[in-house]
């Protein structure tokens, strides 16, 4: 079965798409699947978050990959090696990705430069993960014609649910104008950093579920705000090697038992 | 509940219909695709693709100018108060600034249009005396329209308690057949044995979860299936079932002249506390009627705050003398074990004040 191709979209900063990532791309590996986490994001989070030193030049990263004369080396990395053996790999960025965004979009075929490299050496991977930076630029472009799903983190607040209504508008007419077949679909809604005790976070999350499944797209439960994501990032493990126990490992399941059941059926 | 100034669903406002749109427009052509492979149906192709070209002049943004006589208000919209000092300032607002938000209206398919979300729009253009109104077009909804509407309105900032009430009778009647008494008593006290069982907390985290695990989790609620019903369908509004029966429903006890007044614009909150004029207190339920009457009046012309209104009320409710004996039972009460030996002497110093004070 080809590989499922997920996009992290969010054009609010801060939403957590590279937490998601990360610990989606974890679970997915430790439940034995083969997983590819490839940073679109010229900040490069994902490698931190993978433990990875981050390259310094193009060489070795994903701008490279994307230029003409790509030849098949996708230069995957191991992450977390001694207790997934392998089975998460990362295609990591730099600000080099940033030059090649922009000559994308002087490309004839710009908004397709990853399907098209997808489409000359597929990978083997069972999900691939596309981590996308907060724009509605050339690298999400991209991202969403290289996908066959998408997944929308969201904070609790109103910039961030102004800006994934936006999102939703931007990927409907976006599938229609690349004319995608068949078009990326929305696994759903997780919105992120959660504190109960905040009364906003309360009354925008009971306000944001009937609106999302409306329009027939799923609102995951929130994952709850932890420092200890935080505390995991800065040593470039997830929060299931940091703290096996953490009750947040909870909230985000229902992502990672909602893909699993996608690719085995 | 926090009250926002932002509201979600109004921020979904254009994305909903952006979403309606381009699957319409997707549906349409995939049809059109399929019937290319087909060389024999050209006559079907034909229209389907006379169909597909107006929608697509239509998408892009897709709001057109449509008669407003051919659109006709929905019968079963939640909202049954329009004030019309409100309408009338929605009107100059429009004519100054425009229409900012289009209608979003249902095609009947025989020339006229339902109205499924819009109506003060609808009604502050006919103000105007214009004869098109900006509008764009959705398909018709394939659940049932009230439940759609309702769930559109729910959550927005300005529905009254009343209208709010009876709409949500109003659908809970119609998922489970009771009547009205029989719903609010059926969430009273389902609600009260709850609190008693210490399950209350749990409800309420249950609220912003996904309807599967809002139904197993009240499988294994103390609850009597009338009343699991009731709590489930609230629950899948995502409203508090707690609020709902504490204040919402409250309104509906309301005597008929205040549900009048909060039909012409009395806002629900100080329809609350002149509720509590009640006919008991005075004379006959005519008296009390007067008296709210005037004090409805006094609310409304000088625009009273909910406490400015509190008192007024309290003028108006027989005055209770604070009897003294409540002094005596508490002094009764006074513990005098477990002092420690500075506590006793504050004490008696205290007491002795007071006795002072008696005697005088």
């Amino acid at each position: 079965m080809p590989s499922i191709r997920i996009s992290i979209l969010s054009n609010a900063g801060g939403a957590a798409k590279t937490t998601l990532a990360t610990h989606v791309g974890y679970s997915l590996g430790a439940h034995d699947l083969f997983v590819a986490l490839v940073d679109l994001d010229p900040q490069g989070s994902l490698s931190l978050f993978a433990g990875l030193t981050r390259p310094k030049g193009e060489e070795g990263t994903l701008a490279e990959i994307l230029k003409e004369g790509f030849a098949g080396n996708w230069h995957l990395q191991s992450a977390w090696e001694e207790h997934l053996h392998g089975k998460v790999q990362v295609i990591q960025s730099n600000t080099t990705l940033v030059r090649t965004a922009s000559e994308l979009v002087f490309h004839e075929r710009g908004a397709y430069a990853l399907s098209d490299r997808l489409a000359d050496y597929p990978l083997p991977h069972d999900v691939i993960i596309f981590d996308c930076p907060a724009t509605l630029g050339p690298l999400p472009l991209a991202a969403l014609a290289a996908s066959t799903h998408i997944l929308i983190p969201c904070e609790l607040e109103p910039k961030s649910i102004s800006a994934i209504a936006a999102l939703m508008s931007w990927i409907m007419e976006t599938n229609r104008r690349l004319r995608l077949n068949p078009a990326p679909k929305i696994i759903g809604v997780v919105p992120s950093r959660y504190d109960k005790r905040v009364a906003i976070h309360r009354s925008l999350s009971q306000e944001l579920v009937p609106v999302v499944e409306a329009m027939k797209i799923k609102c995951f439960s929130p994952i709850r705000y932890s420092s200890d994501f935080k505390n995991a990032s800065a040593r470039g493990i997830p929060l299931n090697l940091y703290r096996p126990n953490h009750p947040a490992l909870a909230d985000v399941k229902p992502v990672v038992d909602a893909i699993e059941e996608m690719k085995r059926g | 509940m926090v009250k926002n100034t932002f509201s979600v669903s109004d921020a979904f406002g254009e994305t909903n219909y952006v979403v309606e749109l381009e699957s319409q427009v997707a549906q349409l052509t995939q049809e059109v695709e399929r019937l290319r492979s087909a060389p024999t149906e050209t006559q079907e192709m034909k229209e389907k693709l006379e169909e597909l070209r107006s929608l697509a002049s239509v998408t892009g943004g897709g709001i057109q100018q449509v008669e407003v006589s051919k659109i006709c208000r929905n019968p079963n919209q939640p909202r049954q108060t329009f004030p019309t000092e409100s309408l009338q300032a929605l009107a100059l607002s429009i004519q100054e600034d425009g229409q900012q938000q289009p209608v979003i209206i249902i095609d009947n398919e025989d020339g006229s249009y339902l109205l499924f979300d819009g109506e003060r729009r609808w009604r502050a253009i006919q103000l105007l005396e214009r004869e098109t109104i900006a509008a764009v077009v959705i398909a018709r909804p394939d659940k049932e329209l009230h439940r759609q509407v309702l769930i559109a309105n729910l959550h927005r900032e300005n529905l009254n308690g009343l209208d709010m009430a009876e709409a949500i009778i109003k659908e809970l009647n119609a998922a489970t057949g009771l009547e009205t008494k029989q719903i609010t008593t059926a969430l009273h006290t389902g609600l009260t044995r709850l609190r008693r069982y210490g399950q209350h907390a749990e409800l309420v985290d249950l609220i912003a979860q996904p309807l599967g695990v809002q139904r197993s989790k009240l499988e294994q609620m103390e609850l009597k299936p009338n009343e699991k019903e009731i709590i489930a369908i609230l629950l899948s509004l995502r409203l508090n079932p707690y609020s709902v029966n504490a204040k919402t429903f409250k309104t509906l006890e309301f005597p008929e002249d205040l549900k009048k007044a909060i039909r012409d614009g009395l806002p629900t909150t100080h329809a609350q506390e002149l509720a509590r004029l009640k006919g008991t207190l005075f004379s006959s339920e005519k008296e009390a009627v007067k008296i709210r009457r005037k004090c409805v009046k006094e609310v409304l012309t000088q625009r009273l705050a909910v406490p400015e209104t509190k008192k007024l009320v309290n003028s108006y409710l027989p005055q209770k003398s604070k009897p003294v004996p409540d002094a005596l039972v508490f002094a009764q009460k006074i513990s005098v074990e477990g002092l420690t030996a500075k506590e006793k002497e504050s004490l008696i110093q205290v007491l002795k004040q007071k006795l002072e004070q008696l005697e005088n």
